[in-house]
């Protein structure tokens, strides 16, 4: 039971056995953000709360999971230190089978179109702190990504039987005025 | 639960040769190569595993040193990785370089070298929107060249699997000084945005020891020196024509209209008297030289009338001499009504000190062939005036072609300046 | 007028003389100015009519 707002959360730190070694995975960790760093973003405070690692062929990101201040959740995704923070919304006219879905495809959220630029066959690296229980024990998936001519990010995620969609926008690194970031050696 | 931990570097030993290695990307470098014996490693998992060993090519030292940290956009950022990249056009290979640059918070940048010119490099986030030209961040890029590039030497460390030899297709699209670049490989299209910098710029950011090579040729995002100076020479060009006809118009309303001499005279060709006549002497004033004209107009009706006018300094007895022929003939030819001939003149004398003057005037008229003596010995009456102050239009042509240069210059430097620029693409119709 | 500092002292050495010209009615094409006859042109103006200008043949002096 989690003690910040009552949902039913179970995933724990206990869980980063089941997919690596806690002590690979501390050597691999190159993230700046940790679990417990603050942020802002569009004029709310966040607290970084969990973490799921995907891994795939060519490398690996970091989804961060935030907690806002007004009780909303969101993701922060850190893909070789690009930046985006997405929230779930409804996914309507969205096809069950990421396999019709390829790269040039058009849709349209809300009221902007997005196009989709990268299909990636993912799996769990690790996960670690409070997540939606979704996400527990979840071993292939599939992301689809979608980008805009403004800097809008839209991801379509297939790990479920009903696709989930996240929208949202790239940001810089500044905009989000981070706080308990984990410092690197030699440049402090 | 992690605390305000320090991140330590990551070492690691080289498989091939047991060297060690300290990886400046900590865990985004999924390719490496080692320092001591340049075997390409894979370092995507704990494990570092042999790709490659000993690359046998000759050793490229990079221009900015593996581990030197530069400032871009107040943020420091240091070369972890560097390569050398071709493509191949009518068998002859063309080199770049890159650099991968790595800031922990930031992420990655690059570097692309060629011949001396510079570009850094940010990957996009924002599809830029077009189906030829391409709109991207305010500004119109145009297609420049298309290319398949492939990966050469490599040293250094890569957030990326490296794979030596490695074909992907790359289109630039220009907006000087900017740069976009897709580079399409199996998986997705990957959009980049670059700024062009000169060799003095880099080696001032990275306080390399040296100078810098020198750029040669026109690089294809290279910001032209000449730009926004022809409109500025042309629009100065406008200024100064626009004051000079206005510097005329001013002139021109100083002058006087009245004349300061004015008299009327009739010429009869049969009469035995002389018939040129000498004006009373007239004043021309002022306190410095002036342009003065003299205008002479005649009863002419299908007849003509010569006269040699002079006008006599009455102090100096400098003389100004001329000619003015007067004339006027008209008919109808066909059907249709032609006239010929002007029966007023005007001739400007130049630079005429003030003083004391008069005109003598020499009427002439010989008798045409076929014309009767009677035709021929009309009485024609004409008048003369003289006016102070005179307009010289061809001095404002001599103005305007004299202006002209500069900015026809600026012009074509600039022109010649693009010539060279799309003189290199394989995309353009010719110089825009 | 900033970007082109030469030009800009060019342009207006130019249009000073051109001022210079107007003010002096300069010009180069026209009748010069030549040392006229004796004093007594005013009174006797056939007998010092140039040769040199009219239409040819003309009337020079006598019938």
């Amino acid at each position: 039971m989690c003690e910040f707002c009552g949902s039913i959360l179970v995933r724990t730190d206990l869980d980063l056995k089941k997919v690596g070694t806690v002590a690979d995975f501390a050597l691999e960790d190159a993230s700046p953000i940790q679990i417990n760093t603050e942020g802002v973003h569009d004029q709310k405070a966040f607290v970084v709360v969990g973490r799921i690692i995907y891994e795939w062929d060519q490398g690996g990101w970091n989804e961060w999971y935030l907690m806002f201040n007004d009780g909303s959740f969101g993701w922060l995704s850190d893909a070789q230190l690009e930046w985006a923070v997405t929230k779930q919304y409804a996914a309507q006219g969205i096809p069950n089978s990421p396999d019709q879905i390829h790269p040039g495809k058009t849709f349209t959220f809300g009221s902007t179109d997005f196009e989709v630029t990268v299909v990636t066959h993912a799996h769990y690296k690790g996960v670690e702190g409070q997540l939606p229980f979704e996400y527990w024990d979840k071993q292939r998936v599939t992301f689809i990504d979608l980008r805009t001519h403004t800097r809008e990010f839209a991801t379509l995620d297939f790990s479920d039987p009903q696709p989930q969609l996240y929208v949202g926008r790239f940001v810089e690194f500044e905009d989000l005025r981070l706080t308990n970031l984990r410092q690197f050696e030699g440049w402090t | 639960m992690p605390g305000q931990t320090l991140v330590k570097t990551r070492a690691i030993t080289c498989p091939n040769c047991g060297g060690g290695v300290t990886l400046r990307g900590y865990s985004h470098t999924l390719t490496m190569t080692c320092s001591s014996c340049h075997s390409l490693l894979d370092t995507s998992s704990g494990e570092a595993s042999i790709l490659k060993k000993v690359q046998k090519q000759t050793k490229i030292e990079p221009l900015i040193p593996l581990g030197a940290r530069g400032k871009f956009d107040n943020v420091p950022y240091e070369a972890i990785g560097f390569q050398q990249r071709y493509t191949t056009s009518d068998g002859e290979h063309f080199f770049w370089q890159e650099y991968v640059l790595f800031h922990p918070y930031k992420g990655f940048r690059y570097l692309s070298e060629y011949n001396g010119h510079w570009i850094y490099i940010r990957p996009t986030e924002v599809l830029p929107a077009g189906q030829y030209y391409q709109t991207f961040d305010g500004h119109m890029y145009r297609p420049f060249q298309k290319a398949v590039a492939r990966t050469g030497y490599v040293v250094g460390e890569f957030p990326w699997r490296v794979v030596v030899g490695e074909a992907v297709a790359m289109v630039d699209y220009v907006s000087p000084p900017y740069i976009l670049s897709s580079e399409k490989n199996a998986n997705e299209t990957t959009w980049s945005a670059g700024r062009y910098m000169t060799g003095e710029e880099i080696w001032k950011t990275f306080n390399l020891s040296g100078t810098a090579p020198p750029a040669t040729g026109v690089y294809c995002n290279q910001p032209n020196p000449m730009e926004g100076k022809p409109r500025a020479s042309f629009r100065l060009f406008g200024l100064f024509v626009l004051l000079a006809l206005i510097l005329m118009i001013v002139f021109g309303a100083t002058h006087k209209s009245d004349p300061v001499y004015k008299g009327s005279f009739s010429f009869d060709p049969a009469a035995q008297t002389d018939q040129s006549v000498v004006s009373p002497t007239f004043d021309i004033g002022g306190s410095h030289t002036t342009a003065v004209h003299v205008e002479s107009r005649a009863g002419v009706s299908q007849n003509w009338l010569y006269l040699q006018i002079a006008l006599v300094n009455k102090d100096t007895n400098v003389a100004y001499d001329f000619g003015e022929t007067l004339s006027y003939y008209s008919g109808v030819d066909d059907g249709e009504s032609w006239q010929e001939g002007s029966s007023n003149q005007s001739t400007i004398v130049h630079r005429v000190p003030p003083g004391h003057y008069y005109i003598r005037i020499d009427p002439e008229r010989d008798r045409e062939a076929g014309e009767s003596v009677q035709s021929a010995n009309r009485v024609v009456g004409y008048q003369v005036a003289v006016f102070q102050g005179a307009t010289n239009i061809g001095l404002i042509f001599i103005v305007i072609l004299l202006l002209l240069p500069p900015p026809v210059i600026a012009w074509w430097r600039y022109r010649n300046f693009e010539n060279q620029r799309w003189a290199e693409s394989d995309m353009s119709g010719g110089g825009e | 007028m900033r970007r082109s500092p030469i030009f800009a002292a060019y342009g207006a050495t130019l249009l000073m003389l051109f001022a210079a010209a107007e003010y002096t009615g300069y010009g180069f094409m026209g009748p010069s100015a030549a040392r006229g006859g004796p004093k007594t042109i005013r009174d006797n103006p056939g007998a010092s009519r140039s040769h040199y200008g009219g239409i040819a043949p003309r009337y020079v002096g006598g019938k």
